[in-house]
C-alpha cells in the first residue's frame, strides 16, 4: 500500500512538472522574433607567428517568448563547444550548432554564450580578413619570442597588418557636373586594428618608443603610468584613405625581458571621426582649378583654330618664313646690285675694250667701268689735249709775229719773217700791196685763231669775230673736271659697294661688324637678319609652339587628373557607402543563425614571454627539496611512535 | 640557547630568502608560508611533517581539480556560483573521506584553501586564463605551504632546543 502511495505521489509530481513546463514545450519549433549573434574570434598566435588556436566566443541574444532551438551555422569544423554561462545543452551536427534558449519571465530576451574551438586542421584553410604578423628583434637580430624570455638588450617588435578583403566593385555616383559616373574601385571591408594597453614594466623596460612613419605606420601613444609604460595604437586599415597594409613598431631597452600576452583587436567598422570636413572647400578649389586649366587649354587651342595662341603662333611662324624668304630674295637682288656696281672677279688690268671683258671673261661693274673711263681720261685724253695745245703753240711759233723780220728765210724762220723778207724784197711793187693788205692780215688772223683754238677767245672770221668756247684748253679743263668727277663717282660707288658689302667665293656675304658687333654692311645685315630668323626666330618659334602645345596638353592632362580627382571626391560618398555596406556585411566568422543580425570582432593574442616555465621548474624543485627535508627531518621518531603503540597496547 | 638562537636566525633568514625569491619559484603569496608555519608549528616534535606535507599537496591537487572542472565543465560565474558551491562541497566531502586514511584534515584544507586563494579571483574574472595558470599556481601554493611547513619544523626544533 505504501509502495503504491509512493508511486501515485511520483505520478502527481510528474503531472505538476508537465503543467509547469507546458508553455515552454509549446514554444518549441517556433521562430524567435529576433536573434542577434555577436562573435568574438580569439586567435592565439604561436611562437613562430602562426595561428596556433582559434576559439570563437559566441553571444546569441534571442528575443521572443518561450523555448526556442537556435541553429547557428558553423562555417568551420569545431573540436569542442562549451556553453559558458547557462546549462542548456549545445551540440554540433552537419555544420549546425544547436542550442536551446528559454525566454521566460519579464525579460524580453535570453542570452546564450558559448565557446567554440575550431579544429586544428581547419586553421590552415581559414583566411582571416586581416593578417597579423609579428616579428621580434633583440639587438637587431630576429628572434622567436620564447628566445628572449629573461634576456636583456634592445627589443624591437614589428607588427604588420594587412586588410585582405579588397575586391573590385563598380561604383555609381553623380559627378560635379551632374553626370552619372561609373567607376571601378577596389573596395575593402573597413577594419580598425586596436592595440590597446600594451604594458611594459618600468622595472624591465626603458626608452619605450612607438615611432610612426607617414603613410606607412601610425605612431603609438606612449604613456608612463606609475610602474608601467603603456602603449596604444589605432591602425585603420581602410583604403583608400589609409593603406591596406600597415605596421606598428615598438622599441625599448629591455632587461630580464618578460612580456604578457598582448591583445590585438581587429574590428570591422567605419569609424566616425571628429575631423573637420574640408572636403567641400577642396572640391570648390579643384573645380576652380579645373576651370582655370580649361581656359588655359582653350586659350592654347590648336593651329587650325582661330583666336587661339597656337593659331597666332602659327601665323607668326608663317610670317617669319615669308620674311626669311623675302630676305633671301632681297639678298639675291642686293648681290646682283653689288655685282652690278663692282664685280670682285673683274681684273681691270686684263680688260679688253673690244670684247668688253677681262681675260677671264668677267664683265666690269659700274664702278669698274668708271675706273676704266677715268683711267682712259687721265691717261689718254688729258695728255692728248696737252699735246694738241703744244702743237698749236708750235704752229703759232711757225706763223710768228709781225715783229719777225730781218732773217733770211729758212726752215726755222717764221712765216712773218719770211713775208717781211718778201715784202722788203718787193717793196714798192703791187706784190708789196698784196702782202700788206692780204697776206699779213690773214697771217695775223691765223695766228690769232690758232691761239683762240688753243686757249679760247674771239675767233676772227671773214665776217667778223665770234666766240670760240671749244678751245683745246677748255676741252682739257673739261676733261680734267670729268676725270675728277669720275673719281668722285668712283668713290661714291666705292662707298656703295662698301655699304653693300663683300661676298666670299661661295657668294655668301662676308661677315663685317662694327665695334659694337652690329652688321655694318647691307648684305651682311640682311644675311644676319635671315640667319637670325632661320636659326633663332623660327626654331624659337617652333619651341614656343611646342612649349605652348605642351602647356595645352599639360593643361588637358591636368584637367583630366583634376576631373579624376573630382570624380574621386564625388565618389567619396559612394565609397563610404560601399565601405559601410561591407562593414555591415562583415558580421560573422563562424556563421550565424538564419536571419540573425550579426557582428564580429577578432582578437589576436601574442604569445606570453615569461620565465614562468622556469619558475614552475624551480618551484617543483623546491617542493621536492622541501619534501626531502620533511622526509628526513619531519618524520616522527620511531622510538616515540613505537612507545606510543606499546603504551596504547 | 645558542642552538635556539642559531635556528631562529636560520628560520628568519630562510623566510626572508623565500620572500625575496618567491617569484623565482612561482610563489606569489609568501604569507601563505607564514600561515602554514603558524598552522603546523603546533604539530610538535613528534608530529609527522612529511605526512602533513603530503596532505597539503593532496588538498592543493583536489582544489586544482575542482577549479579545472568548474572552469571547463560548468557554467561560469558570476551568475552560476551554485556550481562553485556544489564542487566545493564535493571537494570538502572528498577531503573528509581522505582524512579517514590518516591524512591530516587541517593540512588538506589549508592546501585546498591556499590554492583557491591563489586562483579563485582569476576564475571569477577570466576563467580561460586558468588554462595557463592552474598548474603554476598549484606549484606556487605548494612551495609556499611546504616552505612554511619546513620553517615550522625548524621552529619546533628551536622550541625543543630552548626547552631541552
Amino acid at each position: 500500500m505504501l509502495k503504491h502511495k509512493k508511486w501515485y505521489t511520483g505520478l502527481a509530481m510528474l503531472l505538476v512538472f508537465c503543467l509547469v513546463f507546458m508553455p515552454a514545450q509549446v514554444a518549441l519549433g517556433q521562430t524567435p522574433s529576433k536573434v542577434i549573434d555577436n562573435e568574438l574570434v580569439i586567435t592565439q598566435l604561436g611562437d613562430n607567428g602562426q595561428i596556433q588556436d582559434i576559439k570563437v566566443l559566441n553571444h546569441i541574444r534571442v528575443f521572443g517568448k518561450g523555448q526556442y532551438v537556435i541553429e547557428d551555422n558553423a562555417g568551420y569544423k569545431v573540436s569542442s563547444l562549451r556553453n559558458l554561462y547557462s546549462k542548456e545543452a549545445i551540440s554540433e551536427q552537419n555544420g549546425k550548432i544547436k542550442v536551446s534558449a528559454a525566454v521566460a519571465g519579464d525579460k524580453p530576451y535570453e542570452d546564450i554564450y558559448y565557446l567554440a574551438s575550431v579544429k586544428k586542421e581547419e586553421i590552415a584553410k581559414i583566411k582571416m580578413p586581416v593578417s597579423v604578423e609579428i616579428e621580434y628583434y633583440l639587438d637587431g637580430k630576429k628572434v622567436k619570442p620564447s628566445d628572449i624570455a629573461g634576456k636583456s638588450g634592445h627589443l624591437k617588435i614589428v607588427a604588420t597588418f594587412e586588410n585582405k578583403t579588397g575586391e573590385k566593385k563598380v561604383l555609381e555616383f553623380t559627378d560635379s557636373k551632374g553626370n552619372l559616373v561609373q567607376k571601378e574601385a577596389e573596395i575593402y571591408t573597413p577594419y580598425v586594428v586596436s592595440l590597446s594597453g600594451w604594458e611594459f614594466s618600468n622595472k624591465k623596460f626603458a626608452n619605450v618608443q612607438a615611432p610612426g612613419k607617414a603613410g606607412e605606420s601610425p605612431g603609438g601613444v606612449v604613456v608612463n603610468i606609475k610602474d608601467n609604460t603603456v602603449v596604444s595604437w589605432t591602425v585603420p586599415l581602410i583604403p583608400p584613405k589609409y593603406p591596406a597594409k600597415q605596421y606598428i613598431v615598438l622599441e625599448a631597452d629591455g632587461k630580464d625581458i618578460e612580456l604578457p600576452s598582448f591583445k590585438i583587436a581587429v574590428i570591422p567598422v567605419l569609424p566616425t571621426t571628429s575631423e573637420v570636413d574640408s572636403l567641400s572647400q577642396v572640391q570648390n578649389s579643384l573645380s576652380m582649378l579645373y576651370d582655370g586649366f580649361d581656359k588655359i587649354q582653350s586659350g592654347v587651342g590648336a593651329e587650325d583654330k582661330e583666336a587661339t595662341l597656337l593659331y597666332g603662333l602659327n601665323a607668326v611662324e608663317q610670317g617669319l618664313n615669308q620674311i626669311s624668304s623675302g630676305l633671301g630674295t632681297l639678298i639675291g637682288k642686293v648681290k646682283m646690285l653689288r655685282f652690278g656696281l663692282s664685280n670682285p672677279a673683274f681684273d681691270a688690268a686684263s680688260y679688253d675694250a673690244f670684247k668688253g671683258t677681262d681675260a677671264k671673261g668677267n664683265t666690269p661693274g659700274a664702278k669698274d667701268a668708271i675706273g676704266l673711263i677715268k683711267k682712259t681720261v687721265d691717261e689718254k685724253f688729258i695728255p692728248a689735249l696737252g699735246a694738241q695745245k703744244m702743237v698749236l703753240t708750235v704752229l703759232q711759233g711757225v706763223i710768228g709775229t709781225p715783229a719777225d723780220q730781218g732773217q733770211t728765210p729758212s726752215l726755222s724762220t717764221s712765216l712773218y719773217n719770211d713775208v717781211n723778207y718778201l715784202k722788203t724784197a718787193v717793196a714798192g711793187t703791187p706784190a708789196e700791196k698784196v702782202i700788206t693788205e692780204a697776206i699779213e692780215p690773214k697771217l695775223m688772223a691765223i695766228n690769232h685763231n690758232v691761239g683762240v683754238f688753243r686757249d679760247g677767245g674771239q675767233m676772227i672770221t671773214s665776217s667778223g669775230t665770234v666766240d670760240f668756247p671749244a678751245s683745246v684748253s677748255a676741252l682739257e679743263l673739261g676733261t680734267t673736271m670729268l676725270s675728277n668727277s669720275l673719281g668722285k663717282v668712283d668713290a661714291g660707288l666705292g662707298l656703295m659697294v662698301a655699304g653693300l658689302g663683300n661676298v666670299d667665293k661661295n657668294g655668301n656675304p662676308v661677315k663685317s661688324v662694327d665695334a659694337s658687333g652690329n652688321p655694318n654692311t647691307l648684305l651682311y645685315a640682311l644675311a644676319a637678319m635671315q640667319a637670325g630668323i632661320e636659326e633663332k626666330a623660327l626654331p624659337g618659334m617652333a619651341k614656343i609652339k611646342e612649349g605652348t602645345g605642351q602647356i595645352g596638353s599639360g593643361a588637358g592632362q591636368a584637367k583630366e587628373a583634376i576631373y579624376e580627382g573630382m570624380k574621386t571626391f564625388a565618389s567619396v560618398g559612394a565609397i563610404a557607402d560601399a565601405l559601410a555596406q561591407k562593414a555591415k556585411e562583415a558580421d560573422t566568422f563562424l556563421g550565424k543563425p538564419e536571419g540573425a543580425e550579426g557582428s564580429v570582432a577578432y582578437v589576436f593574442q601574442t604569445p606570453e614571454i615569461s620565465k614562468q616555465a622556469n619558475a614552475v621548474k624551480y618551484g617543483a624543485g623546491a617542493v621536492v627539496v622541501a619534501l626531502i627535508i620533511l622526509l628526513a627531518l619531519g618524520r616522527p621518531p620511531k622510538q616515540a611512535f613505537q612507545a606510543g603503540v606499546q603504551e596504547s597496547a | 640557547m645558542k642552538q635556539a638562537l642559531s635556528l631562529g636566525l636560520l628560520v628568519a633568514v630562510l623566510f626572508a630568502i623565500f620572500v625575496y625569491f618567491q617569484e623565482a619559484v612561482g610563489a606569489s603569496a609568501f604569507y601563505i608560508a607564514a600561515l602554514s608555519m603558524a598552522m603546523f608549528a603546533v604539530i610538535g616534535p613528534f608530529g609527522d611533517y612529511f605526512k602533513t606535507a603530503v596532505a597539503m599537496l593532496i588538498g592543493v591537487i583536489i582544489a586544482m581539480a575542482g577549479i579545472i572542472i568548474l572552469a571547463a565543465k560548468f557554467p561560469l560565474p558570476p551568475d552560476n556560483i551554485a556550481y562553485v558551491a556544489l564542487v566545493s562541497g564535493i571537494a570538502v566531502f572528498i577531503l573528509v573521506l581522505l582524512s579517514a586514511t590518516g591524512l591530516r584534515i587541517d593540512a588538506m584544507f589549508i592546501g585546498w584553501a591556499g590554492y583557491h586563494a591563489a586562483v579563485f579571483p582569476l576564475y571569477m574574472a577570466d576563467a580561460s586564463q586558468l588554462a595557463h595558470q592552474a598548474l603554476p599556481a598549484a606549484v606556487g601554493v605548494s612551495v609556499s605551504l611546504l616552505i612554511g611547513l619546513v620553517l615550522s619544523l625548524l621552529v619546533i626544533k628551536i622550541a625543543m632546543a630552548v626547552n631541552k
